[in-house]
């Protein structure tokens, strides 16, 4: 069998009373990227949302059912959710660089992580945004105000920022919906990459996204997981009429 | 320092300052009361229903109707005059001008709103208080100079609210209204100025807060009479004007001292009712 | 803005097709006459508080004390009591209205709010009975600098809490939540990325609550200022005098022998707050 590193399990999610996420059960394999697809509004961020308790911040959001990380519950009263986001990183929709230098906005989490050394600093800097590809960039002007990076580098250097303190896992929430093609195209291959050495869960809208780099692809409709397979199999031969019509363009 | 005791005395001084603003309140209030108490319980009913203020008499009188009544009168007045000149000045600006214009006409306003009163008062008092002596006006200090004081004073403010609500308005409610074939005139004052209303209800509420409070102006312009003037060229004291110039010279522990407290408790009375006002304004307004 | 005048201009043209020209133009003329006429009202004001104190400005007129009865001598003590009850002020209220204002804005309490609304709407003479009664009686601190930068403290706290507030709670929701994706504490998120992206805001509130700190008068009056002080204060609790009470105190007792002290007294404050409120709108403009 497969090595699964995240076992979601008969998962519930609800906005005050309004249900967002109904009976999800899915697994996620190691190294593997796997796309979570469908219209907007049918929960797929609030799933992945719910496996770093990102959404914990979210009035009125709670939850139902298990989320095994390691085959342990997330949801546990005992979980250090801190220590949970340390080890599941996340990229957001639009980027998100703190108002502080670029070498600053990757020291921020490598502080929170306990790593106080400047050298040790420093080289973890230079090796994230290698990994990143963004260092030949900026390598000159790491003082600068992230702020002032184009829009792509700004989503490159969160991407830095979120692997600096290796988490096991990373999650990309529409990573490239706000920006260029060209700078899509650099992000793409940046997360193929990175799934040699990290787990990726990549919510997108974009059928041609999840073709190019994911291995498995589900697809959510209305709050329910209706179709998951591996994704050449799903774009070639879905099974579910709903997954059809989205493919077609029929719904979305 | 290690996280989690960061982490405990950010979290403390959160709480503190808190408990700072929460005792402030409370603190006031209290105090208020305290140092009142003796004049309510030695001056009583009269303090409220005499319009004999003659605190340094023998034997002293503590009656601050006449007060009361003029510290309301002025707000009143004050909100009368300012409102409407405010108002219009904000359709301008939101309707008509340029936006290099209204950036440096808002910029004037800006900058009056931080004149310190005193400032106010004592170029009226040079240069203005004087010619009431050559239309043959007895009194050269009185309660039209302190209108104009205080319309200086508040017209930034009352400006710059009404203003922000009408900026606020979505551009479609406009657009629907000339669409129709109305002068922009009409859209603004019916349409704008309609979606616009509990923003400019709450620019009236802050500008009566902030003459009623005001001291300064009406202590030096006003001229401190402690009577009800019954036209606007007659002289008249207010209850914040009664404890800027009254208190310094009060022995403390005094009934003077007392009742001047006392007028501070019907003022905060005041600001507290109009900040109410203004809050259910904007909470209605959110649903 | 760009879009308000395009759109203004569009309505204009549409008005002109159904409506008589004149109509609409009349009005756009008399509501302009109003405004300029107003806006050169508050420039004669300031031209007049300013213009005719400059002539007194010299050098003793800076470094003296007033003598002779107020008709000779300069107001070096009441500057120096001013810039001093207004740094001392400010150095309290500063950190704490951060504080205040990150807990407006980051924890939803209502009651916060509604105590920080109240605080801002109380006159300015009340906090003055209310310092004198505390800080001056109570406390022991009798009219002194300490108590009169107390009182003008909590003067300002609501105006610079509310500002961080305002500020802070703008700030979009992802880049908190980016932060606790890293697996950050919410006070972490707080002092390490949302008080640093404030910043720029902080010190323009710092440069108006500056402003109002030093036109302040009447809390003064009550807590801290006095007429005439024969020395310069030498502690926290001496008594001083400041610029906007020495106005005051000139311009109620004295007559025309110390005109000329009221109008050179009156052209300094107006002067420091141009120059306060020009820097705090400096730094507002270079953030847009």
């Amino acid at each position: 069998m497969r090595d699964v590193i995240i076992e979601v399990k008969n998962f519930n999610a609800y906005y005050a009373d309004k249900k967002a996420v109904k009976d999800a059960n899915l697994k996620i394999e190691k190294n593997k990227i796997t796309a979570i697809m469908g219209p907007s509004g049918c929960g797929k961020s609030t799933l992945l949302r719910s496996i770093n308790r990102i959404n914990d911040l979210v009035p009125e959001f709670r939850t139902e059912g298990e989320i095994l990380f390691h085959d342990r519950n997330i949801y546990d009263r005992e979980t250090d959710v801190y220590s949970l986001r340390r080890r599941i990183g996340m990229v957001f929709q639009r980027p998100t660089p703190f108002p502080m230098s670029i070498f600053d906005n990757i020291a921020y989490g490598l502080k929170l992580i306990g790593v106080t050394e400047k050298k040790e600093i420093k080289e973890k800097v230079r090796w994230s945004l290698e990994k990143a590809a963004l260092w030949e960039e900026v390598k000159d002007e790491l003082d600068k105000s992230a702020l002032k990076l184009s829009g792509g580098q700004q989503q490159r250097l969160c991407i830095a920022r979120a692997i600096a303190i290796e988490p096991e896992v990373i999650l990309f929430d529409e990573p490239t919906s706000a920006l260029d093609p060209v700078s899509t195209q650099k992000i793409e291959g940046l997360i193929e990459e990175l799934a040699e050495e990290f787990t990726i869960i990549i919510v997108t809208h974009n059928i041609g996204q999840a073709a190019r780099i994911s291995d498995y692809t589900l697809f959510m409709y209305q709050g329910e997981i209706v179709e998951q397979n591996e994704t050449t199999k799903i774009l070639r031969n879905p099974t579910h009429e709903v997954t059809q019509q989205y493919l077609s363009g029929k719904i979305g | 320092m290690n996280r989690s005791t960061k982490d405990t005395l950010r979290k403390t001084l959160l709480t503190v300052s808190s408990l700072i603003a929460i005792s402030a309140v409370f603190g006031i209030y209290i105090y208020l009361i305290k140092e009142s108490y003796s004049a309510f319980q030695q001056v009583g009913a009269e303090l409220f229903v005499s319009d004999q203020w003659y605190p340094v008499w023998d034997p002293p009188e503590f009656g601050m109707r006449a007060m009361i009544i003029n510290s309301l009168m002025v707000t009143l007045l004050g909100s009368l005059i300012v409102v409407p000149f405010s108002y219009l000045i904000a359709i301008y600006l939101h309707g008509y001008a340029k936006p290099r214009e209204k950036e440096m006409i808002r910029r004037i306003f800006e900058y009056l709103a931080g004149v310190p009163s005193v400032v106010i008062a004592f170029v009226l008092l040079t240069f203005v208080s004087p010619l009431f002596a050559q239309v043959g006006i007895y009194s050269p200090q009185n309660l039209l100079l302190a209108l104009v004081g205080l319309f200086f004073l508040t017209i930034p403010i009352c400006t710059t609210l009404i203003l922000e609500s009408l900026d606020s308005v979505p551009k479609q409610v406009e657009e629907a209204s000339a669409a129709l074939g109305a002068i922009e005139f009409r859209t603004y004052t019916r349409v704008t100025s309609k979606a616009a209303l509990p923003g400019i209800m709450n620019a009236i509420v802050l500008t009566a807060n902030r003459i009623v409070g005001e001291t300064i102006v009406v202590l030096l312009l006003g001229g401190g009479a402690a009577m009800i003037p019954q036209k606007l060229t007659d002289p008249m004291k207010t209850l914040t004007a009664a404890i800027a110039s009254e208190m310094p010279e009060t022995a403390k522990g005094s009934l003077h001292y007392s009742s001047l407290f006392a007028a501070g408790l019907v003022l905060i009375l005041f600001s507290t009712l109009f900040e109410v006002v203004s809050i259910a304004i904007l909470r209605r307004n959110k649903r | 803005m760009n879009e308000n005048t395009n759109f203004s201009q569009e309505s204009t043209k549409r008005a002109r097709k159904s409506n008589p020209v004149n109509k609409g133009m009349r009005s756009k003329v008399t509501l302009r006459v109003i405004t300029y006429i107003f806006a050169a009202l508050i420039l004669s004001l300031f031209l007049l508080a300013l213009v005719p104190g400059i002539r007194y400005w010299n050098l003793d007129f800076f470094t003296q004390a007033p003598s002779n009865g107020m008709t000779s001598g300069g107001i070096f003590p009441a500057l120096l009591g001013s810039i001093l009850l207004t740094l001392l002020s400010l150095a309290i209220a500063i950190p704490l209205g951060i504080l205040l204002g990150i807990v407006l804005s980051e924890y939803n309490l209502e009651y916060i709010r509604f105590v920080v609304t109240i605080l801002s709407g109380i006159p300015s003479v009340v906090y003055g009975l209310f310092g004198l009664g505390l800080f001056c009686i109570t406390l022991g601190m009798r009219t002194s600098i300490l108590a009169g930068a107390l009182t003008l403290a909590l003067m300002v706290l609501p105006v610079i809490s509310s500002s961080v507030y305002e500020t802070m709670h703008a700030i979009p929701r992802e880049l908190r939540e980016a932060a606790y994706a890293l697996g950050a504490r919410k006070s972490e998120v707080i002092f390490e990325m949302l008080v640093p992206s404030v910043k720029r805001s902080i010190l323009t509130v710092s440069f108006v609550a500056a402003g109002r700190a030093i036109g302040e008068t009447a809390p003064l009056i009550l807590t801290a200022a006095v007429f005439y002080a024969t020395n310069l204060p030498t502690s926290l609790l001496s008594p001083v005098m400041t610029l906007p009470t020495h106005l005051y105190f000139l311009s109620a007792s004295y007559g025309e022998s110390a005109r000329w002290m009221a109008q050179g007294t009156t052209s300094v404050l107006i002067l420091f707050v141009i120059v306060v409120y020009t820097i705090a709108f400096a730094f507002r403009r270079e953030k847009k």
